[in-house]
């Protein structure tokens, strides 16, 4: 589930020392900060106002790193991933307010709907050779304008009134509140297996199919794997369109975590989506990703803010230390990366 | 490589399990939901608004006067949310951490505030909806006390006839057009212009420039240039758009009555240099002072006669006539919601 | 990529045939393009366009966006990306105003501290980029939250204004009909022109651009590129922070907010590439004309203002569409 690279250009198997895995160099940055936090803010280790908003926050988060991840794996972007969640919880808003289907129709309908678009995406960037930074940015553009119109025709405002059955439960409810007998489940909010069933596909995906291993060649080398033989169009097409399905699959988390389907899903989205996997590791050429060190990215991020919130930092310094301190992370990875270049491990 | 991977993923996997396990509760220990009556000091007031916004900076004053008045533990003001719900909530929530136990809060969506209102109540602490009120006609808050935006854009709306001198044609700047209280100021312009029995005609509404100051500056520059000539008054109800008409128009050097909204410093010039006809002011000290004034009531064991009622904190039109004694009327509204608390809304034992 | 190709032929001299060659197709349809709505805008206004007001209003507001779209298009040059030009714009022109008003400084020093800034922080995204090798796209990520945090930081969520009269009123002087803030954007898209096309520096940066390992082989020093890159990126910001500050009169912390994505948009229509190597200074200062006349067109007409995202997204999708198809006929001719 962590390095896929694919099998051409992976180097022949070694030992890798322990400090030289990025991996561990984020759990001992993430270890480092939790208990930095803790330390200043006991606060921080307060399960239910600190601890379980703070998982369900790093559930939407990784599936919003995935979902940028799914085309970062090709070395292309998609900067739409935000509007591709708000058009996503439109979709599962519309289908609930007119035929009223329960919540796993809705959900479904929703990541179609932003699959779709995703699809699109790559359907279009096949067929013109575009970049997809360019393609994603104008779907972007138009999105935004075309999602508040659509609010505005279906619904009195920016939101739909009502939510399927179940959604109230997800957004406050852990496990530790449903109980067989006189034990409960732990406190985790109910988003986290969400997340999780994400994470492991996609790390399925991308180690074990063969599929997702072509996607990785394609990012790798176009050309070669073209002369290999891998049908390249549709590869890309189905990265953009499983980009598309995690990201609306991250807007209905959100959803059910603010409480309505709303125009404002994602707008928050596009920072976040590319910080998590590159924090992890994936780089933006395309090749490799990983999807532990997202999962890693994103506890940091979460964590980094969550810290900086109990400490009550105002806007301006807030802003500033979360910008430092990414900076700050990216570099030591840098070094940790040269060191190891030096010594002649791959990392 | 790949055998040390895989066996740092079966281990991964099997801790994740096992603190699962680990974690699982006893149905007793239930999060605490203590609502026990709070003395004053143990009473910490948090004052969050939707962003940070010329408007709320009168909470701080007001969160500080309240501490000082009625001897709270502690009053907070934190802006940090940057008009994004899902920060909001985790503004709160860290707050909460951090043992504030009643919040006075300006919700950046009022479609979906109610959630967080729910969330909080149901963790046993006071909220109240301060300077807006969730839209539909729920209120999950223990109160609203928040301008009546309608009436507040009718008064503006009122002011700019009379400017204008009865007849002309009015323009309307306003903020996000899906949000319901920009609906709310939409129909209240269109009331005091429907009044006039086809004297005043309402030109154009224009929404969505209060995003940034440029985007407004460049909205009253093209209005300016397309109709400016025809346009006898600008009515704002939002805080860019107020100072781009107030700059735009003295730019211009066009005889347009502006009325702008709230007292920033900005305006005040703008109403002492007669390039802002009036201004509607709202009461944002007073719905910091006296929100936190009956959160604490609330926190120690008064009930709200009506849970979730909604109370209008005022609106005050401004003109070169009056701008230097505002403040007293102002005052005088603040003092008599608080006494309206004590008589009215609360139900003390 | 024609750029690169002629550029390891030949390191450094004249490489501009070349890419003027890939670009001049695009140009004139572009150029087409804002003329023809232009005059169609006219006409459905009844002439409205050409009374002295509006053509103030529109080039006024048309100076910074197309100053930004340069600013990102520098960047663009040598392949990389810089999302804090619209911060760095609000957190220049705030200084500046304070320099003015809290500082006491006249506008004749206050203006070049807003360059001065706009370089320096330009050049402090280059050397991240080249100390840490990240990828400038995350690093001006990074420091475009700093920048944020700074913005605000300057004066809070309060309004700037009546910093400095002359400054204003250069801002709303006009010479022939045609405002003082736009011809010195036009000035302005000129010496970057001039820049690329002229001067060493420029062409080793598209040469960096185009191809970074055969310019190294021609003796270009691609850090060195990437540093002047940034500053230069850096340097316009602070130029439109300058046109902010002297066209409206007053600033504050969200001043900015509405440039990011334009910045994009601008030099994208224009047919400026992202892998980098190729620019077109009349290719963006025509592609931020023509977002702008739909800007005007939704004021003249009250359209509803979500439609112009649309609007300027079809755009976009149209101008790379007819880029690619026109690639893909001129690729067959050949």
């Amino acid at each position: 589930m962590t390095d896929a690279a694919p099998p051409a250009t992976s180097a022949p198997p070694r030992s890798l020392p322990l400090w030289a895995n990025p991996r561990i160099g984020l759990v001992v940055l993430l270890t480092a900060l939790v208990a930095l936090f803790a330390t200043l803010r006991p606060g921080f280790l307060n399960t239910y106002l600190t601890l379980v908003p703070l998982q369900a926050d790093i559930s939407v988060y990784v599936v919003v790193g995935l979902a940028q991840l799914a085309v970062l794996s090709l070395g292309h972007m998609n900067m739409a991933v935000g509007r591709m969640a708000a058009f996503s919880a439109f979709a599962a808003g519309l289908v609930h307010d007119r035929f009223d289907v329960s919540l796993p129709v809705a959900l479904l309908a929703g990541m179609a709907a932003a699959g779709l678009l995703g699809a699109l995406a790559g359907l279009i960037i096949t067929a013109t050779g575009v970049n997809s930074f360019v393609v994603t940015l104008a779907l972007d553009f138009a999105l935004i304008g075309l999602v508040s119109l659509l609010y505005a025709e279906f619904t009195p405002g920016v939101a739909f009134a009502g939510q399927p059955d179940g959604m109230a439960q997800m957004r406050a409810d852990t496990f530790a509140d449903y109980c067989v007998g006189d034990v409960c489940g732990p406190p985790i909010p109910l988003q986290v297996p969400f997340a999780l069933v994400a994470v492991l596909l996609v790390g399925l995906v991308f180690r074990w199919s063969r599929v997702g291993r072509e996607v990785l060649m394609v990012g790798a080398n176009e050309k070669a794997a073209k002369l290999s033989g891998i049908p390249v169009r549709a590869r890309i097409i189905q990265a953009h369109a499983l980009s598309g399905v995690l990201a609306g699959l991250a807007g209905f988390l959100l959803a059910a975590s603010n409480g309505a389907f709303s125009a404002s899903i994602g707008d928050g989205f596009l920072l976040p989506s590319f910080l998590a996997p590159v924090l992890g590791g994936t780089l933006l050429v395309g090749g490799a990703v990983s999807v532990l060190g997202t999962v890693l990215g994103t506890a940091i991020v979460q964590v980094i803010y969550k810290g900086l919130n109990l400490l009550q930092f105002q806007v301006d310094e807030l802003k500033l230390y979360i910008g430092l301190i990414l900076l700050l992370a990216l570099s030591l990875d840098r070094v940790r990366h040269v060191v190891a270049e030096k010594r002649g491990v791959p990392a | 490589m790949r055998p040390l991977v895989r066996l740092g993923s079966t281990i991964g996997v099997a801790m994740l399990l096992t603190l699962a396990a680990a974690a699982c509760t006893k149905k007793s220990d239930d999060p605490d939901k203590g609502s026990s009556a709070l003395t004053p000091a143990q009473v910490k007031v948090a004052l969050v608004p939707g962003g940070a916004h010329p408007y709320f900076q009168p909470w701080k004053t007001a969160g500080d006067k309240a501490k000082a008045d009625f001897g709270l533990g502690d009053v907070t003001y934190n802006e940090t949310a940057g008009w994004d719900q899902t920060k909001q909530n985790d503004v709160l929530t860290s707050l909460a951490a951090q043992g504030y136990n009643a919040f006075g809060i300006f919700g950046v969506a009022p479609e979906n505030i109610n959630a967080t209102f729910t969330n909080l109540k149901g963790k046993g602490f006071h909220v109240a909806s301060l300077a807006s009120c969730p839209a539909g006609d729920r209120n999950e808050a223990d109160f609203c006390l928040s301008t009546d935006v309608q009436e507040a854009a009718y008064k503006a709306a009122k002011a700019a006839i009379e400017a204008m001198g009865g007849q002309g044609n009015l323009v309307h700047l306003t903020g996000n057009k899906v949000d319901s209280n920009t609906q709310r100021r939409i129909a209240g312009v269109q009331k005091a212009v429907d009044e006039t029995g086809g004297k005043v005609k309402l030109l154009d509404t224009i929404t969505d420039i209060d995003k940034d100051l440029q985007t407004a500056q460049k909205a009253v520059a093209d209005l300016l240039a397309a109709k400016g000539t025809q346009v006898n008054g600008i009515v704002t109800t939002a805080y860019n758009p107020a100072v781009a008409a107030a700059g735009g128009v003295k730019q211009a050097k066009l005889p347009i009555k502006v009325i702008a909204i709230d007292d920033d410093p900005t305006i005040i010039d703008g109403i002492k240099d007669g390039s802002v006809a009036a201004t509607v002011l709202q009461n944002p000290l007073g719905q910091g002072y006296v929100g936190s004034y009956a959160l604490e009531k609330l926190a120690g064991g008064c009930t709200m006669t009506t849970p979730g009622v909604i109370i209008d904190s005022g609106s005050f039109v401004v003109t070169t006539a009056n701008v230097a004694t505002y403040d007293t009327d102002r005052q005088t509204k603040t003092d008599s919601l608080k006494q309206d608390f004590d008589t009215k809304y609360l139900t003390c034992n | 990529m024609t750029a690169a190709e002629t550029l390891t032929a030949q390191p450094v001299a004249a490489p501009r045939r070349g890419w003027r060659r890939t670009v001049r197709g695009s140009e004139f349809t572009l150029v087409t393009i804002a003329l023809i709505g232009f005059v169609a805008l006219t006409v459905a206004t009844d002439g409205n366009m050409l009374t002295a007001g509006t053509l103030a209003a529109f080039f006024r507001f048309l100076a910074v966006p197309m100053v930004i779209g340069l600013a990102q298009m520098t960047v663009l040059a040598i392949g990389q990306m810089n999302l804090s030009v619209g911060v760095l714009t609000g957190f220049c022109a705030m200084v500046s105003a304070w320099l003015m008003l809290a500082a006491g400084w006249p506008a004749v020093l206050a203006v070049p501290g807003a360059l001065l800034l706009g370089a320096l922080v330009g050049l402090v995204n280059g050397i991240l980029v080249v100390r840490t090798r990240i990828n400038a796209f995350i690093v001006t990520l990074a420091t475009m939250t700093i920048v944020d945090g700074l913005r605000y930081g300057v004066n809070g969520p309060r309004t700037y204004q009546d910093y400095s009269p002359g400054l204003q009123r250069l801002g709303q002087a006009s010479v022939l009909g045609i405002p003082v803030v736009f011809i010195v954007a036009v000035l302005v898209a000129v010496a970057v022109w001039l820049f690329f096309a002229r001067t060493v520096a420029g062409r080793h940066l598209l040469a960096s651009g185009g191809s970074p390992f055969a310019a190294r082989l021609s003796g270009v020093s691609n850090d060195r590129s990437i540093l002047v890159a940034h500053t230069v990126s850096g340097l316009l910001a602070g130029v439109a922070a300058v046109l902010t500050l002297a066209q409206s009169g007053s600033v504050n912390a969200t001043i900015g907010d509405d440039l990011l994505l334009p910045s994009f948009a601008a030099p994208i229509i224009g047919g400026v590439a992202l892998a980098g190597g190729v620019v077109s200074v009349l290719g963006t200062s025509v592609a931020a004309f023509i977002v702008r006349l739909v800007d005007v067109t939704q004021a003249q007409f009250g359209i509803n203002r979500r439609w112009v995202d649309l609007i300027v997204g079809a755009v976009v999708l149209g101008a790379v569409l007819v880029g690619a198809v026109r690639q893909r006929l001129s690729r067959r001719s050949s």
